[in-house]
């Protein structure tokens, strides 16, 4: 299937030589016809990690245009590691997801992929979010992916564990609650103190919430220099999440005792990106009704999104493309939000009713449109290097030593600059 | 042990193997030992009910899981009787991957394997333990050091193989790699050092047998409890392998039930517990029934081979 | 393919002997075995020697640097960290699971067992079920909030423990999920080599009088010995490369083995470094020591095992 064999004799030196020259055949893209016409009865071969709820509009583009298409869905990990191993060695698919927290990892590589401008990525560039947009645009302007869904962050908390602590439930009251991330702290330990429970579910995610919210991250703005140990936004994240280590549960995102922590109401509170909505509602039914949802204090958040690529060597790169910008278009967006929750990247429809106005019934009908617009409008682009990852995972797991009583703050930030000397070295 | 020769007639016909006795059987009365020997306590039984137990725990929880709702194991107890729901998820499963075809690829894969493991290992095994030849014990490391490489690393390199053979999205991807194993050439070393005498073989030379129809008529036969094993062990790694599969293969119709397995997460980051778990029940079902249906003539055969000598 | 078979006067173990060395029989019988291997595994060896010695980034740069690599490797306290883990859990979980699959399978064996096949088949079911499934169920078990043994724990008036932070705690449930798996199947093996134990030396024994006990140590352990050697190599080569359950247990962090890497193995290290971080040449430099410590611990193994087993 693929064009490009070798004799078996000498296949291994030319295996290396091949990956060494940092290329590899592929089968033959094809180019945009010159009348502007795209080519029919071509298979897309698709490879998500099943998270982008486009899987119909994929198919439905797919009828459109006389085409076929074949999605890939791995879990999380194991996609994107298959992913570099495609692109290491010429066997791509088409179209492949890229999520936020890996595009640091793929955008140095953009040889690798093919630049979208190519096929009039700027044209619609105007239609999306500044800082989502740039999450997909290397150093050198390629533009390697567009922007799916958007990961916008609120706060969604328990009514009723609310109200049996004795502090207000309606959202007006809970907004008026704290105006900072500090005092939210405070409400957290009085709530801790009275009735003996945790107040949030984990700190980390508290620590990548704030730490986002800054003008840089771990790398300073021209990305020119690493300043996580000196950034004063890294440090007040990571003394707010460490402060919260007495009020936090302590379970880890996505595993079984976080759902299970969730279903059973063990604590009051958990920052919610848009898409944690479903989340919510599909591993904890028996809570409808319970919850609501309020904005973050110091502005806006993100958690989760992803850019869809296409590789270099792709296929049928123009065809994808146009699928791309097909199902990625507001309008299409919109239909996906409505269907999945999954947020739009596409500023334009934050005027549209049927998405400032659309409440859940689930979240006491919180006006969850409204409140998920504000919070993506309040970030800006932010400069994230290629360790960003890994820097992140070890501040991370310093956290978790933390809220586990293994380490003070002061000695799990020590452990932590070393962890992360030895990551960036 | 020291194998005295118990000279067998050695026609080919009459391979059955032997393990001569070190000590010639006392001249007593087989039934009263036997009694005695075989008697089975109650202990015994309880120890083997609580092993049986915590074995078959998970896969009762698995279906426990596989028909109730998503959240059925998040709820605090978790749910401990199966639900209604199985057919339902299990509908859903059918839905989202074409499984039959899944369960057809895995079925040839693991199949083709587990044959070829079988007579390949049983080939090199039969040379390692019975023919000399330069450079034996040399290769026979060679072979078990094959075992110490870490193999996560060498992904890359051996999908490069791949692909420069063409075989990305196709079964021999997975078929070829997987025909020869070193612990398949070391257990068949084993086996046949242990169950076939040196005698035995010489006396088929004696007779005028080649090499080949040594290892056929009189190594295979001796062996085949140990051959069962291997293969049973062969078609199970590669039905429950998924890491290597989901790397080389892409389209779903050329999926393995394990690939098929990880499509069932539902859109929009949500995964639905209930569907995947229906999706593994339905996976090892056909390894249950193997099971059963050869689990008797497997585990049960090397019993009575060996009640027989 | 044609071996001559020489005078029938001769000796048959010379007969044996020389038929072989003429011949190119052998060579046959295992070249399969070695062209496979050749293609799929003695390629990726040299193709990760190679790249061991550059800043090897499979989609980047790809910078010649010689041993840097192995010179940060043994300066890199992750590298000892995860070493020392490895051996741990390696030890932790093969010693009792060889015990117990040893004991095991001479219980299956009886011959008056009844429904022994069913048990032999339960025994082997843990080994069948899919990595996905025991991940889920495992965390379940050891749950720090409502895991059913920190139920049992608490009923028992014991304090809950928090299984994934803690070192020994984590090292003995990862070691708890290999023993779970790989036991039955270490039973099986041990149960094929004790059907081909003759009758008669137990029931020899039994007349001298000899009990069960006694009767497993003089003849059962003594009989079965290459097969114990045998099972020591492979859970030895096996065991140090331990992978999917360390991180299956560790859920979202379990390619680091945890917070403060406290379960993190030399293969989830070097998995990490490869796949997350892109450092492929320092991990091939990885790869590279935990081929060494491996073939050291498997040959230090292979002469204690003979010697323990020969001294029986």
């Amino acid at each position: 299937m693929r064009s490009r064999r070798f004799a078996i004799t000498g296949l291994a030196a030319a295996a290396t030589i091949g990956l060494l020259a940092g290329c590899s055949g592929g089968s033959e893209p094809s180019e945009p016809a010159a009348d502007g016409e795209l080519p029919t009865g071509q298979t897309i071969s698709v490879w998500t990690f099943g998270a982008t709820g486009l899987e119909e509009s994929m198919e439905a583009w797919a009828e459109e245009t006389g085409n076929e298409i074949e999605i890939k869905t791995s879990e999380f990990d194991p996609h994107h590691e298959q992913l570099l191993t495609a692109l290491a060695t010429g066997a791509v698919p088409d179209v492949a997801l890229v999520e936020t927290a890996y595009s640091s990892v793929f955008k140095p590589s953009a040889e690798f992929f093919t630049d979208l401008r190519e096929y009039g990525a700027d044209d619609i560039e105007g239609d999306f979010l500044d800082w989502r947009w740039a999450q997909g645009v290397a150093d050198d302007g390629t533009v390697i992916g567009l922007p799916t869904d958007v990961g916008g962050m609120a706060l969604a908390y328990r009514t009723d564990l609310f109200e049996a602590a004795g502090l207000p439930s309606d959202t007006d009251g809970v907004e008026a609650l704290w105006s900072s991330w500090e005092e939210f702290v405070e409400v957290g330990e009085e709530y801790t103190e009275t009735t003996g429970e945790p107040f949030l579910d984990d700190a980390g995610v508290f620590f990548q919430t704030v730490y986002n919210q800054g003008d840089e991250k771990f790398y300073s703005a021209d990305g020119s220099e690493l300043i996580y140990d000196s950034n004063p936004q890294v440090q007040l994240a990571w003394d707010l999440a460490t402060s919260a280590a007495g009020i936090s549960a302590n379970l880890a995102a996505f595993s079984p005792e976080w759902n299970t922590g969730m279903a059973n109401g063990d604590y009051a509170v958990q920052l919610a990106p848009a898409w944690m909505l479903n989340y919510i509602q599909g591993q904890a039914p028996d809570t409808a009704g319970l919850w609501n949802v309020v904005t973050l204090p110091e502005g806006g958040g993100n958690w989760g999104g992803s850019q869809m690529t296409v590789p270099a060597e792709a296929a049928n790169p123009a065809l994808a493309y146009d699928m791309l910008a097909t199902i990625l278009s507001p309008e299409n967006q919109l239909d996906v939000f409505k269907e999945f929750g999954n947020f739009p990247s596409t500023p334009g429809l934050y005027e549209d009713p049927a998405l400032t106005e659309f409440t859940s019934p689930f979240f006491s009908d919180a006006p969850v449109g409204l409140i998920y617009t504000e919070s993506v409008e309040a970030l800006e682009p932010v400069y994230e290097g290629p360790k960003e990852r890994a820097i992140l995972r070890e501040f991370g797991l310093g956290i978790d030593r933390v809220e586990s009583g293994d380490e003070s703050p002061d000695e799990a930030w020590q452990s932590t600059l070393d962890a992360v000397a030895l990551e960036v070295q | 042990m020291s194998r005295t020769i118990e000279a067998p007639s050695a026609g080919l016909g009459d391979a059955e193997p032997t393990v001569p006795p070190r000590a010639p059987a006392p001249a007593t009365p087989v039934g009263s030992h036997r009694r005695r020997n075989g008697r089975v306590g109650w202990f015994t039984y309880l120890v083997l009910g609580i092993t049986t137990f915590f074995s078959l725990f998970p896969l009762y929880w698995m279906f426990v899981v596989a028909s109730n709702d998503s959240s059925a194991v998040n709820r605090v107890p978790p749910a401990i009787v199966p639900g209604t729901q199985f057919l339902e998820n299990a509908a859903q499963v059918f839905e989202a991957v074409p499984f039959w075809q899944n369960l057809a690829n895995s079925f040839i894969v693991s199949i083709l394997i587990a044959i070829g493991q079988v007579l390949l290992s049983a080939l090199a095994g039969f040379a390692f333990a019975k023919l000399d030849f330069p450079g034996r014990n040399f290769l026979l490391v060679l072979v078990v050091g094959t075992m110490t490489v870490p193999l996560q690393l060498a992904v890359v390199p051996q999908f490069m193989i791949i692909d420069q053979l063409g075989w990305v999205n196709d079964l021999r991807a997975l078929i070829v790699p997987g025909l020869v194993t070193a612990f398949g050439v070391f257990w068949m070393r084993q086996a046949i050092d242990n169950s076939l005498p040196d005698e035995l073989i010489d006396a088929a030379r004696i007779d005028g047998a080649r090499n080949l129809r040594v290892f056929w008529s009189i190594a295979l036969p001796s062996i085949r409890p140990a051959a069962s094993v291997l293969g049973l062990f062969a078609f199970m790694t590669a039905w429950n392998d998924f890491f290597w599969p989901l790397i080389v293969l892409n389209s779903p119709s050329a999926f393995t039930v394990q690939v098929a397995l990880r499509q069932l997460q539902s859109q929009a980051y949500v995964t639905d517990y209930g569907v995947q778990m229906a999706g593994i029940v339905l996976a090892t079902v056909p390894l249950l029934l193997i099971f059963v249906l050869l689990g008797r003539q497997i585990v049960g055969g090397i019993m009575e081979g060996a009640l027989k000598s | 393919m044609a071996t001559p078979v020489l005078a029938a006067t001769a000796t048959a173990r010379a007969t044996r002997r020389r038929g072989g060395r003429r011949s190119l029989t052998p060579y046959l019988y295992i070249a399969p075995f070695f062209l496979v291997f050749g293609v799929f595994g003695a390629f990726p060896l040299a193709y990760t020697a190679f790249i061991s010695l550059f800043d090897w980034n499979p989609i980047g740069d790809q910078v010649f640097i010689g041993f840097d690599n192995y010179v940060a490797l043994v300066a890199d306290p992750r590298f000892w960290n995860a070493s020392w883990n490895t051996v741990v859990i390696w030890v932790l979980s093969t010693v009792p699971q060889l015990a117990v699959a040893l004991v095991l399978a001479a219980v299956l064996n009886q011959a008056l067992l009844k429904f022994r096949t069913g048990f032999r088949m339960a025994v082997l079911v843990p080994n069948i079920t899919s990595v996905l499934a025991v991940g889920i169920i495992f965390t379940q078990l050891f749950g720090r909030d409502y895991g059913m043994i920190n139920s049992v724990i608490e009923a028992l008036g014991g304090d809950r423990i928090d299984w994934v932070a803690g070192t020994f705690s984590s090292q003995f449930a990862v070691s708890t999920m290999v023993m779970w798996r790989w036991t039955g199947y270490n039973a099986l093996i041990y149960l094929a080599a004790m059907q081909s134990i003759p009758r008669a030396l137990y029931e020899s024994a039994e007349i001298d009088g000899a009990g069960a006990i006694r009767r497993f140590f003089t003849i059962t352990i003594p009989q079965v010995r290459p097969t114990i050697i045998f099972t020591v190599i492979v859970s030895t080569i096996g065991g140090l490369q331990i992978f999917a359950e360390p991180l299956v247990f560790g859920g979202q962090a379990g390619v680091t083995g945890g917070q403060s890497r406290q379960f993190q193995t030399l293969a989830l290290f070097l998995y990490e470094q490869g796949f997350r971080n892109l450092e492929f040449g320092y991990a091939s430099a990885i790869a590279w020591a935990l081929f060494l410590i491996i073939v050291v611990l498997t040959i230090i193994n292979l002469a204690l095992s003979s010697r323990i087993a020969s001294e029986k």
